[in-house]
């Protein structure tokens, strides 16, 4: 392990124990907010941890984190929590697998667009059965898990997510992917099966985004299809990684805490423009930093050197 | 059989036009063969079969004994058939050891930590980038390009090694390592099969031609027999072409 791997590392323990100690610090709204950056953070990361190396663009994002938040809403208050986790991460990988092996074939604008309509399509199919099966269009989450107790949990999970990260990076998985970034004939013609590659790496990404719903779901109380499965989560940690930059794992979260913060703001002082300006940012960023705040952070760098 | 790839009866269409129209041919283990022919005849169409990037709509492909047509590319290229491109295709932000890497670490070592960087070290000084290490492949030259591709391929010990074109561009001198490069490979034991239009390379390197014209297979035999063949001789400079040595 290199001397600046070990560093990372011991940066990275500090913050979180820094990060762990929030809940006793700040109020209510400083918590809610921590809540929201926290969760953005995990999603933004797990979604370039997928669409950065092989750079397909997934809009699928909100689809497993509905589905998190959903099995939240169904199991939560029949099953511990634990359990209530784990079929989360099931449904999720088995989902992720389902849709991997039959779309991880398409290629560029075919795959986006199918990864927005499956967010759709698994919208309309909770609608569905909610509106012909069980009758409730929406449920209640009655849990006892504390706001303090969600900010932890997901807090864990943003850890786990970076050990993850590091991991792969260092992996032969890691260079499967970069080499598919780069050209997936080639990746093949040295022996590397890209299709799987890509679905594992789509598997977990997306097991990371299903928990986050899960986990989120208690903060709700109430939810239905249309707040589980809003499509401007996707759009949002889409946005919030291109920022960051995706090329480095801790890039994600540099876009994350500006854009949290920003969109508070203008959802606090701005609501009924928000969408408006939300838009405009999305064209900023892609214009004006198209390879993120780590890119250049890494150029300011070199720069002076 | 002991061929080490037998090709029969491959075809395979692009819409209205036969790129390749019924080959059949063998090599032989150790075998270095060049596949030539004039532009458009094919040449690259058949690597891509060979190497199942194409589909052949008929035909059968036995390398190794096995059937390898409609396998998936990386299955082929861990059964040890590795190739090079024609326009060079290095991985763009993998650093050129990274990129003969991927052939160690998917090919058919699947050689990962230590011991699969120190045999990158040693592929890319045996292709003479040895200097090159840490360098993204945009920053070499032309032929060094096609010299990490070459190790890219060697990575994955290939039994046969498909080169597309890998001699075209290269200066006198450039071309003289390149040649004696392939011949050690060859020497190695790896059998060789080249595309290539440099006729000084074909008839040094080379034991045996196949020639193809229109996606037929229109002579083969020892070098100095097809070159002198007037079927060829027409398909490469037509009927009242003036006959010259070099790049044809």
């Amino acid at each position: 392990m290199s001397r600046r791997e070990t560093l990372s590392i011991l940066a990275g323990a500090l913050a979180t124990a820094i990060l762990a100690c929030v809940p006793f610090l700040f109020g209510d709204y400083g918590l809610s907010l921590a809540i929201n950056i926290v969760s953005y953070a995990v999603l933004a990361t797990a979604w370039s941890l997928f669409s950065g190396p092989t750079r397909y663009v997934s809009l699928a994002t909100v689809a497993f984190f509905g589905i998190g938040a959903y099995t939240t809403a169904v199991f939560a208050e029949t099953l511990p929590w634990p359990a209530v986790l784990a079929i989360a991460a099931v449904i999720g990988v088995v989902v992720a697998a389902i849709v991997g092996l039959s779309t991880l074939r398409l290629s560029g604008v075919y795959f986006v667009i199918f990864s927005f309509g499956l967010a759709e399509l698994v919208r309309q199919l909770v609608t569905w059965w909610e509106v012909n099966k069980t009758r409730t269009l929406g449920r209640y989450v009655f849990t006892d898990i504390t706001a303090a107790q969600i900010y932890w949990q997901l807090l864990a999970l943003a850890v786990l997510v970076f050990v993850v990260g590091f991991l792969i990076g260092r992996s032969r998985l890691g260079l499967a992917l970069r080499a598919i970034g780069d050209d997936e004939t080639v990746a093949r013609h040295t022996g590397i099966d890209t299709t799987r590659a890509k679905v594992a790496l789509f598997v977990l990404s997306t097991v990371f985004m299903t928990l986050t719903g899960a986990i989120m779901a208690p903060r709700w109380t109430y939810i239905d299809p249309a707040i589980a499965f809003n499509p401007v989560v996707s759009f949002t940690v889409l946005i919030m990684a291109l920022l960051g930059g995706v090329h480095r794992l801790y890039g994600p979260v540099l876009g994350v805490v500006p854009l949290a913060l920003l969109f508070e703001f203008l959802l606090a002082r701005f609501p009924n423009h928000f969408s408006i300006m939300v838009g405009l940012v999305f064209i900023l960023i892609v214009y004006a930093i198209p390879r993120g705040i780590a890119g250049l952070l890494e150029q300011a760098v070199r720069r002076p050197a | 059989m002991s061929a080490l790839l037998h090709v029969e009866g491959l075809t395979r269409r692009f819409g209205g036009l036969t790129a390749v129209d019924a080959l059949s041919f063998s090599i032989e283990p150790g075998e270095v063969v060049g596949l030539l022919g004039p532009n458009g005849s094919g040449k690259t169409t058949v690597l891509n079969l060979l190497s199942g990037a194409l589909r052949a709509d008929t035909g059968r492909i036995a390398f190794k004994g096995q059937e390898i047509g409609g396998r998936a590319v990386h299955t082929i290229a861990r059964l040890g058939m590795a190739r090079t491109f024609q326009l060079v295709r290095p991985l763009a932000s993998l650093s050129c050891h990274d990129n003969v890497l991927t052939g160690l670490a998917f090919g058919r070592s699947r050689a990962w930590g230590a011991a699969a960087q120190a045999t990158a070290d040693t592929l890319l000084e045996r292709v003479g980038l040895g200097r090159a290490r840490d360098t993204l492949p945009a920053e070499l030259t032309y032929i060094d390009q096609k010299r990490l591709e070459l190790a890219r391929a060697l990575a994955l010990q290939p039994e046969l090694l498909l080169l597309d074109e890998w001699l075209a561009g290269l200066n006198p001198t450039e071309l003289e390592e390149g040649i004696a490069l392939i011949r050690s490979l060859s020497g190695q034991g790896i059998t060789i099969l080249l595309v290539e239009h440099v006729m000084d390379a074909i008839r040094s390197l080379c034991g045996r031609l196949l020639v193809m014209n229109t996606g037929r297979l229109i002579a083969s035999g020892p070098p100095q027999q097809v070159l002198a063949d007037p079927e060829v001789v027409r398909a490469y400079l037509g009927d009242d072409g003036d006959v010259g040595g070099g790049d044809a």
